[in-house]
């Protein structure tokens, strides 16, 4: 599956980075953007088959951006996972409901986040909803 | 009635009624018997003119013929007459015809007497009356008959009048008295009654009774009117009475109600007391909570700071390839450990003190601020951002300002934010400025413009609230922790001063802080004494007037690892030596109070530097005089920098030490850190798991200088500081406290008087920092020498 394209939002930069590093290093195709309007943005020109997305963003944050990425036809198919360091019981619901595919929580266990990446991805592929 | 006055009435009544009726009679009587005595005097006046008549008859015929004794015959007759005293017959020409006297022996003497030239008339004299009557014959006055009676009989009567009277007086007095009884029965008794009722009704307030009315006269009408006037009085006591039974009923209705309020209010009082108990429970609950919160943070700092202080510094030492060598790509990664570490680290610092504002257990320790330096230290503190940005930096501070008494770290603190603030949202090449300038007499104005992107309008509020960044892309630049606004404005207002910004999106901002020029809070405690300058290497003791001369023996001995202390003048230099020994001493022979050798007479003689090396400066071409005084070397001037530090070698003066640095750290990462990072710079180290291992170590060795953590089980760090400070080996030798602690004003007060630093736990560039200044590094190559004791 190397060369999948995977966007990664995050406000972030440290995170940003570590994510990116990541994923660049399992050879997936990896942009990444600092807020939602860099996402919408690189969005246009850009097609990931997998969002990670950081919810607590300054401005419009992910749990905003999801539910228009999943509103919009064009961007509605892509699989959303949630990236964030809200801990709290029913924060995995919260994103659940905006849109989200699948949740990841904060901070990240890079041992761990390839094999949940590679998942979501293949079940993106099989078609099926987790 | 005058008289009558301070009688009682009954005697006045009397009185009056005796002196009416009595006076009456005498009157009656008196004009009775005056009438009597007047028609008994004209019946008298008429018998006797009668009888004169029948005497001038009878003794007519005498006169005529002259005969006397007939005449004197007729006059006898007058015998049967007793009153008549005596009669006589005049003739016209006045002389005696006859005469007769009832009583013989007086007769001629008493004979009355005819009046000249009066024929007829009658006159009472000396209590006897004198009755003239003409003898008419014929028609013609032939003489005078002259009757002379006495009035015995009148007096008589008149005595017997007067008797009369007397009884009569005495009779009607009787009456009188009689009269005024009765009369004092129908009024005086009345009236008596009237005073009898009046002196019962006053004596007993009893306005019921009632005089009793005896008739329809103007005492019963008294009576009456008394009777009313008590009617009045009483309907008056009956009104006030019931005024007074009203108003006692109002009173004890008040009274009623206010028990019952009394009762309601005590009622009320009790639940307010409950209440109060309460809510003093619950507001000591709060308290304790907010307390345990306090604690807990500020133990959760120390927790976090801890293991971050190691990763931190483990991560520095790696990006400094302190370790060994490292590829870039590591570098960079170890770069964002220490910019995620540090960010977490302020994010920490930054919640310990909010929660502390918030408490109000902030500390403020106001002193003299110099409001220019500081502005320079902040800014040079950022200097590396505002040059990578290539943001101009300007400063303005009025120098009306004049002196400000503030916490200066809270001000930096606050200026910090303001500025990096600035700094983060200008874009590159934009322009920041920092102002400050006077507001009114109390209060001075910090401000801070950016040309940077501006806030809009709706934004604004949001802006001083925690956890709230506005612009994502500036964030993301330069990652703040979000509480630096909202920990500033707190801090402003808890010094009592107030905080702003105003702002046009696209041309930039203003964010100010108005602040008391003088502190409104007292300072907790005195701003602690200046730290003794300690340092571990060679102290030196620098005697030099010249103020040039000494700026460079001071900036040579110090660069090359010396502590250096100075002294302008003779008596400087003593005072200095009284106190403690020094490692040299370098002196000037001309000073402006006392001569060199004096000087360094004195100072062999004192306790202290009787053996120091001293080496003699001076241009005084005069070597020969120092004999006699142990002086080690003698450099005159200009000294070139090489000579005076061969100089000091070989007195065995050599900057660095060869001690070990003692670490004092219950926290084996913190040890392991110090150590590796000693070891790298070339320090000899030597390290100890507790305080008390740390004093039996620097008992046996005495170390260059101490790196001393506060927080250990067992001996904490203050207690290590009372005891080291004790110690021989303690007494001249510099500690760094290396802490994580949350230190009081208290806290850094004790730490004032006995370290020489304070370095916060979160890596080791700051304690490096500080270790330099006290202790000179080893040259490099010199192999650090580990000591460890556990």
């Amino acid at each position: 599956m190397a060369g999948e394209p995977i966007l990664v939002v995050d406000d972030n930069p440290a995170n940003l980075k570590l994510l990116r590093m990541l994923l660049t290093g399992e050879s997936y195709d990896v942009r990444t953007a600092g807020d939602a309007g860099e996402a919408l943005a690189v969005l246009q020109e850009f097609t990931p088959r997998l969002i990670l997305m950081d919810l607590q963003m300054p401005g419009m944050d992910g749990f905003e951006l999801t539910r228009r990425l999943k509103a919009d036809p064009a961007t509605a198919g892509i699989r959303i996972v949630a990236l964030t360091a809200y801990a709290m019981k029913g924060d995995e619901d919260r994103a659940r409901a905006a849109g989200c595919d699948g949740y990841v929580a904060k901070p990240i266990d890079t041992r761990t986040l390839q094999g949940v990446v590679a998942r979501y991805l293949a079940e993106g592929a099989a078609g099926s909803p987790p | 009635m005058g008289l009558l006055e301070g009688l009682s009435f009954k005697r006045r009544l009397t009185a009056i009624t005796t002196v009416a009726a009595g006076g009456g009679l005498f009157l009656a009587c008196a004009a009775i018997a005056t009438y009597e005595m007047m028609a008994y005097r004209d019946r008298l006046v008429q018998t006797l003119a009668t009888e004169a008549q029948i005497v001038g008859s009878n003794a007519a015929s005498a006169i005529v013929f002259e005969d006397p004794d007939s005449a004197a015959a007729t006059l006898k007759a007058l015998r049967a007459e007793p009153h008549i005293v005596s009669a006589a017959l005049y003739k016209p020409s006045g002389v005696l015809f006859a005469a007769y006297t009832r009583d013989a022996a007086a007769a001629g003497e008493v004979l009355p007497r005819a009046p000249a030239g009066r024929l007829e008339g009658h006159e009472f004299m000396g209590g006897r009356l004198s009755l003239y009557r003409p003898v008419i014959v014929d028609g013609a006055a032939m003489g005078v008959v002259v009757l002379e009676a006495d009035l015995v009989e009148m007096q008589g009567r008149l005595f017997r009048y007067a008797f009369i009277l007397l009884a009569v007086l005495v009779a009607a007095m009787a009456v009188a008295q009689m009269t005024a009884s009765r009369l004092h029965g129908t009024i005086t008794e009345p009236v008596l009654s009237l005073v009898e009722t009046a002196k019962v009704v006053s004596a007993r307030r009893d306005y019921s009774v009632r005089a009793v009315a005896r008739g329809r006269d103007e005492l019963g009408l008294l009576v009456t009117a008394f009777n009313d006037m008590l009617d009045q009085i009483q309907e008056r006591d009956v009104a006030l009475q019931r005024a007074r039974d009203d108003l006692e009923g109002q009173v004890a209705e008040r009274t009623r109600n206010l028990e019952v309020e009394i009762v309601e209010r005590k009622l009320l009082e009790e639940a307010l007391r409950t209440k109060n108990v309460e809510l003093e429970e619950q507001s000591r609950r709060v308290l304790e909570a907010t307390r345990l919160k306090s604690e807990f943070l500020a133990n959760m700092s120390h927790e976090l700071r801890t293991p971050l202080n190691a990763i931190i510094g483990f991560a520095e030492l790696m990006h400094d390839a302190k370790v060994g060598p490292i590829s870039l790509a590591h570098k960079d990664c170890l770069q964002d450990i220490l910019t995620s570490s540090r960010h977490l680290l302020q994010l920490i610092n930054d919640v310990l003190d909010l929660s502390k504002v918030e408490a109000g257990k902030m500390e403020f320790r106001p002193e003299k601020v110099d409001l220019a330096r500081l502005v320079g230290e902040v800014r040079d503190i950022l200097r590396g951002l505002s040059a990578e940005k290539r943001i101009r930096m300007a400063v303005q501070i009025d120098p009306a300002l004049g002196e400000v008494v503030l916490d200066p770290g809270k001000l930096k603190q606050v200026l910090y934010n303001f500025l990096s603030n600035a700094l983060k949202f200008t874009p590159d090449g934009g322009g920041v400025a920092v102002r400050a300038r006077g507001e009114g007499p109390d209060e001075f104005r910090l401000e801070v413009e950016d040309t940077g992107i501006g806030i809009r309008p709706e934004d604004l509020p949001r802006l001083f609230t925690e956890f709230q960044q506005l612009d994502a892309s500036a964030s993301k630049a330069y990652p703040g922790t979000g509480l630096g606004l909202a920990l500033t404005k707190r801090m402003v207002e808890a010094q009592g001063g107030r905080i702003g910004v105003s702002s046009t999106p696209g041309q930039g901002s203003v964010f100010f802080a108005v602040l008391p020029r003088v502190a409104l809070v007292q300072a907790a405690v005195a701003p602690p004494p200046r730290r003794p300058a300690l340092r571990s290497g060679p102290t030196l003791l620098v005697i030099e007037d010249d103020s040039k001369e000494r700026a460079w023996l001071v900036e040579t001995l110090s660069a090359a690892g010396y502590a250096v202390e100075v002294a302008s003048s003779g008596h400087e230099a003593l005072e200095r030596c009284a106190e403690r020994t020094y490692d040299g001493i370098t002196l000037d022979l001309l000073l402006p109070d006392m001569g060199g050798w004096e000087v360094l007479k004195a100072i062999r003689d004192g306790a202290l530097n009787h053996a120091t090396p001293a080496i003699v400066v001076t241009v005084v071409a005069e070597k020969g005089v120092g004999a006699g005084y142990a002086i080690h070397d003698f450099l005159p001037k200009p000294v070139r920098a090489e000579d005076l530090l061969a100089s000091l070698d070989r007195a065995g003066l050599r900057p660095h030490s060869d001690r070990p640095v003692l670490v004092v750290d219950d926290d084996p990462q913190a040890r392991r850190l110090m150590e590796t990072t000693l070891q790298s710079i070339g320090y000899a180290w030597m390290e100890a798991a507790s305080a008390e291992e740390g004093l039996r170590m620097a008992g046996r060795q005495p170390p260059a200088a101490v790196i001393l953590d506060l927080s250990m089980p067992g001996m904490d760090g203050f207690e290590f500081l009372e005891h080291f400070r004790g110690m021989p080996a303690g007494r001249g030798t510099p500690v760094i406290v290396w802490t994580v602690r949350d230190l009081t004003v208290e806290d850094q007060g004790r730490l004032a008087q006995a370290a020489q630093a304070v370095v916060m736990k979160g890596g080791t560039e700051r304690l490096l920092e500080e270790l330099r200044t006290y202790v000179a590094p080893p040259p490099p190559g010199a192999p650090g020498v580990a000591r460890g004791g556990s």
